[in-house]
């Protein structure tokens, strides 16, 4: 197995992780500002407010469950499986890590946020990047939970079977794309160092205790606690790092639909390809849990299978979040790679799925 | 050895209580149509349950050996976590009216499979009307011209409608009312004036469809209360 203390590069994190770590403020101060701004131009009336709250409740009051249902599997995958069932992975063929860290991603039901440290620490165990990289990619959009989630927000729909598939099968694809592109890099310096109170390494939650990180940072600022009380750590601080995002994301889609008119919003989505960017850009500024940004996509029920697919692929594997947390995890260049990678592979196959379904 | 509380634990349990509260509220007072569809409202207790066993479970382990303070960032994020709760339970609940008429697209792409049954006998609903609009198959209703149905919704007005016209809609909803799609009828022959905007009506009357939209000549129209479930599932 490799030494981990060689794999990480020296440390150059802080602005990244401070950036991450006042991101939900400045995004709360961004709404507050945007409200401010519309109350002295008159448009926010109290027709508009109530029709605000109506559909970010909604929206909150939808999600929020199944966040919780994805917390408590990650939580229960956190305490009771040994890093070492991950390291299994490793002792495959190299070419075969890459579609079995793909086809892990049904297994292990992590959204985006739990996945980096996951392949953080798959990396740090001698995996290599690509497959972890892969894995990474491919469970916030494959596991289980997603995928119920989908299928609850697009039940009915005559669009559902695309939606739940093509969800699935392309984010499969566009993992698979970025594993092979990232292929052959080495372990050496793919990983930064990460400080000791950084949140992404830390399983993303918000107390120490909760932390099961074995690689990559010191864990003196961890006491060592039964399992159960790491299992309500995991729980609640996912509650509190996915809510928060959640949050924002739902008064976003509810602020667009509140003040946007109509027209607008039709005449971006009958743009075949201003339509699939105008997605893809929303689930990137948004950055919503995969287990919960269905319902938000279903709104947006202007827009055809193509782009409301172009959010359901992006937005789990790159947006504003992920960005300040792969700049935080991995090396110089990785973040660009992905971007690129994942957004070429979702602006093809949305078309592709968009010209088959019709 | 001795523990002490963990502040920051009790702040996160405390935001899990809020909403678990929230969850239990919105079963107990009987406003979960107003945020679930009828394929979705099975959340509500997933959620109320889930949210409670976290709270507890973070309660329970919230006594530690080393003190646990709450940082300023935890106290932000909290209040970002607590404020939609309260805003959500705080407020007598609402449902989409006039203003979302307006906002809300009628070209709807993607959307959902006919709801139309057998056409030829029987009521006809708001569903059924969707369902044939939807799939450009109005004019399967030309046998029922003439015939008398009733329907319930909520009023809005359109610029070009007459003195003894409106708007008669009803959101219909797959998940939430973030996926509303509205339905609308033409009411005309209603009593002049005698009818505001989101006021909630039952209209009785003969429909014909015409052309892309449906018309309902009524012969009674009265005001109702809103409905217990103000939306409609497919």
């Amino acid at each position: 197995m490799a030494d981990p203390t060689i794999l990480i590069a020296p440390p150059q994190t802080e602005v990244a992780e401070r950036k991450t770590q006042w991101l939900p403020l400045r995004l709360s101060l961004a709404v507050l500002g945007f409200g401010l701004a519309l109350y002295v131009t008159g448009s926010l009336t109290a027709a508009a407010l109530a029709n605000f709250r109506i559909i970010f409740g909604s929206l909150l009051l939808q999600a929020i469950p199944l966040v919780m249902m994805g917390a408590f599997v990650a939580a229960l995958i956190g305490t009771f499986v040994p890093a070492s069932a991950f390291a299994r992975l490793s002792r495959l063929p190299e070419p075969l890590q890459i579609p079995a860290a793909g086809i892990a991603g049904f297994a292990f039901p992590v959204c985006e946020c739990g996945s980096v440290p996951v392949a953080r620490r798959l990396v740090a165990r001698g995996l290599i990047p690509s497959a972890a990289v892969t894995f990474m990619l491919a469970a916030p959009i494959l596991n289980p939970i997603v995928i119920v989630s989908t299928s609850i927000a697009y039940r009915g729909r005559d669009i559902f079977w695309p939606m739940v598939l093509g969800r699935a099968g392309l984010g499969f694809v566009a993992a698979m794309v970025v594993g092979w592109v990232i292929g052959g890099r080495a372990r050496e310096g793919f990983l930064r160092q990460v400080a000791n109170d950084d949140l992404s390494a830390c399983g993303s939650h918000e107390d120490a205790s909760s932390c099961n990180c074995e690689v990559g940072h010191d864990c003196d600022h961890h006491e060592h606690e039964p399992r159960w009380k790491t299992f309500c750590g995991y729980l609640a601080g996912d509650f509190a790092y996915m809510g928060r995002f959640l949050i924002f994301g739902a008064a976003v889609a509810a602020a667009l639909q509140t003040l946007i008119p109509q027209s607008v919003l039709d005449s971006v989505a009958n743009t075949p390809i201003v339509s699939l960017v105008t997605m893809m850009a929303l689930a990137f500024a948004l950055s919503l849990c995969s287990e919960s940004d269905a319902f938000v996509a279903a709104s947006f029920v202007q827009f055809g299978v193509g782009p409301q697919l172009a959010f359901l692929v992006f937005g789990p594997m790159m947006d504003a979040k992920l960005a300040f947390l792969y700049n935080a995890t991995f090396s110089k260049g990785f973040l660009k790679t992905v971007l690129s990678v994942v957004t070429v592979v979702t602006l093809v196959g949305t078309l592709w799925i968009e010209v088959l379904v019709g | 050895m001795t523990t002490t509380w963990s502040r920051s634990r009790l702040a996160t349990g405390f935001a899990l209580a809020i909403w678990a509260a929230s969850f239990w509220f919105l079963i107990g007072a009987d406003r979960s149509a107003f945020y679930f569809s009828s394929r979705t409202t099975w959340l509500a207790p997933v959620g109320a349950v889930m949210l409670t066993a976290a709270m507890i479970g973070r309660f329970l382990s919230a006594r530690v050996s080393r003190p646990e303070p709450v940082t300023r960032r935890q106290l932000g994020t909290l209040a970002v976590l607590i404020i939609p709760a309260l805003v959500i339970t705080a407020f007598p609940p609402a449902a989409l009216g006039s203003y979302a008429v307006g906002r809300r697209t009628t070209a709807i792409k993607g959307a959902y499979v006919s709801m139309s049954g057998d056409l030829t006998q029987g009521d006809l609903s708001l569903l059924d009307i969707f369902g044939l609009s939807y799939n450009g198959e109005l004019d399967q209703l030309a046998p029922r011209a003439g015939s008398t149905s009733s329907f319930t919704g909520f009023v809005t007005r359109d610029p070009t409608d007459g003195a003894d016209e409106f708007r008669l809609n009803r959101f219909m909803i797959s998940c939430c009312p973030g996926d509303a799609v509205n339905i609308q009828l033409r009411i005309v022959g209603a009593p002049p004036g005698g009818f505001k905007a989101d006021d909630w009506v039952r209209a009785t009357g003969r429909i014909y469809p015409i052309g892309s939209e449906v018309i309902v000549d009524a012969t009674r129209v009265q005001r109702v209360r809103r409905p217990k479930h103000p939306y409609l599932n497919p």
